[in-house]
């Protein structure tokens, strides 16, 4: 395998994920993107030999050690918070110590089996049992009821449709978006008002906070190896929002998707929130117009790689469509269809051009290098829900691209136990 | 004083560890085929790195293949298409 030098601890993960933990790898100078293919050559010419010994010589066999289960931990705060740094289980943040009597009463309150394996975690392909997870939302804070919330975010995580592996290993600025619909949101105290995407509601924090520690912890994304993100995106803290179904006549999004009426939650792999201000619109089309303004973008994944873009209207836009007859499959369709939801190619670079006609025939191949091309595939490739509060702004999330938004139910029982 | 806490890294990967292939003693007429990701100058990275293999050890010109999404694995199908081949060269980076 060839690997550009930053990324060998990806490579490294990669040959270990398919049981060939030994691969042998040959790096070279990082980045080979960017640049005219000749300018590699000198470089490429050098390497040569390396990847002929690479070739001819057996590779060295790698002796891994299992993590024990359990840990006497030290009981001290500072102690404890530098104790886990050393295992890397942290992301910077205080954590709450997995005790085994805060696991235990967690995996109760989820109803299920310690044991029980919810998935594999890319890229390490550990096993997220009940009892992992439970230890990762305890680290996270959160209370024992909120653990059946985290289990089903972790289930659609590990959804193949979700793309869990490209996500968690890009360069891309992508986390998990976890959006809580239904019973379970009101009954577990999750904050579908005012500041949604921000601070001040410990089950939003918790959630997402756990979701990305199972992530980190059995996973293993590292930032700055596994996790290959340039920039990241403060959502990987913790990016977890409810929906609010209070305001408008809307159906609720999971119940579209046929998730039950306990509730459910939804991943979606998205960048941070863009802002949609629009304060001077008195009707729906006024704000259709600025909606499709915002998602058009020649920076975004969801160009060249098409796929989703979620549409998180205030509740006061929402108001307005609603008022004039829009419900979720009419904005849809008119923010697919809209003359501002399409984007210019004029002065894009020929490798950009390449690269989109590589990536998406479908709407880049046969067209002239100055076309008008639509933002959105189809009107379903724009998620629409309603969540904050008062004020004249809505949120854009643009996607990964390669990934599809997956939502799975929260059982009834096991939250209230 | 010490707690009792529970390991959050989950259980160990049930991957089947699999044997490396014998290596050979030399690449004259070796088959290679090189997979390109998908990445900007990928293609051109695997493929110059074949070339050069052909034009100094006498390997056979390689067999190249693309995956047009690098977000996506390759196919089953694609991958099929290189069992009997001596080596393959693929790439992670960017």
């Amino acid at each position: 395998m060839i690997a550009t030098d930053s990324f060998l601890p990806l490579a490294r993960a990669v040959a270990r994920q398919e049981g060939v933990e030994a691969l042998a790898v040959v790096t070279i100078p990082h980045p080979i993107g960017g640049v005219e293919p000749e300018q590699l050559d000198g470089m490429l010419s050098a390497a040569v030999d390396r990847v002929a010994a690479a070739l001819l010589t057996d590779p060295e066999e790698v002796v891994t050690v299992p993590a024990p289960a359990v840990h006497d931990a030290p009981g001290g705060v500072l102690e404890f918070l530098a104790f886990a740094e050393d295992r890397q289980w942290s992301d910077g943040l205080p954590l709450v110590p997995p005790t085994e009597e805060l696991v235990a009463r967690a995996v109760a309150a989820a109803g299920r089996d310690a044991g029980e394996l919810i998935g594999l975690v890319p890229p390490s392909n550990r096993g997220a049992s009940v009892a992992a997870v439970a230890a990762n939302a305890v680290m996270a804070g959160c209370p024992p009821e909120l653990t059946p919330v985290v289990l089903a975010a972790v289930e659609a995580a590990l959804d193949p449709r979700f793309n869990l592996q490209a996500l968690t290993t890009t360069t891309h600025p992508v986390t998990p978006l976890v959006v809580v619909h239904g019973a379970v949101a009101e009954r577990l105290g999750f904050n579908s008002g005012p500041n949604v995407f921000g601070q001040g509601n410990r089950a939003n924090a918790g959630v997402g906070r756990a979701l990305r520690l199972v992530l980190q912890n059995i996973g293993e994304a590292r930032p700055g190896r596994t996790d290959r993100a340039t920039h990241g995106t403060p959502g990987k803290y913790a990016y977890c929002i409810a929906e609010n179904t209070a305001v408008t006549r809307f159906a609720p999004f999971h119940e579209d998707r046929g998730g039950g009426a306990a509730g459910a939650v939804t991943v979606f792999g998205g960048e941070a929130p863009h802002n949609i201000n629009d304060h001077g619109s008195t009707d729906a089309a006024g704000i259709l117009n600025t909606i499709a303004g915002t998602l058009a973008s020649l920076g975004s994944n969801n160009l060249y790689l098409r796929g989703q873009v979620l549409l998180v209207l205030g509740p006061e836009h929402a108001e307005v469509l609603t008022r004039e007859g829009y419900d979720r499959r009419r904005i849809q369709e008119a923010v697919h269809a809209h003359p501002r939801a399409r984007v210019s190619l004029a002065g894009v670079s020929a490798g950009n051009l390449d690269r989109y006609r590589r990536t998406a025939p479908h709407v880049f191949a046969g067209v002239p290098d100055d076309a008008v091309v639509p933002m959105l595939d189809a009107p379903e490739s724009l998620l629409v829900l309603v969540a904050g509060g008062p004020g004249k702004h809505s949120m854009l999330v643009p996607s990964f691209g390669t990934t599809e938004a997956v939502t799975v139910d929260v059982p009834a029982g096991g939250a209230g136990a | 004083m010490a707690v009792r806490i529970i390991d959050p890294s989950g259980s160990e990967p049930p991957t089947e560890r699999r044997a490396t292939a014998a290596r050979p003693t030399s690449l004259a007429g070796a088959r290679i085929a090189v997979l390109n990701n998908g990445k900007p100058n990928a293609e051109h990275v695997v493929g110059r790195l074949g070339a050069h293999l052909a034009e100094r050890f006498d390997a056979q010109q390689p067999v190249a293949v693309e995956k047009p999404n690098s977000s996506r694995p390759f196919e089953a199908q694609v991958l099929d298409r290189f069992r009997n081949f001596d080596a393959a060269i693929v790439g992670v980076g960017d």
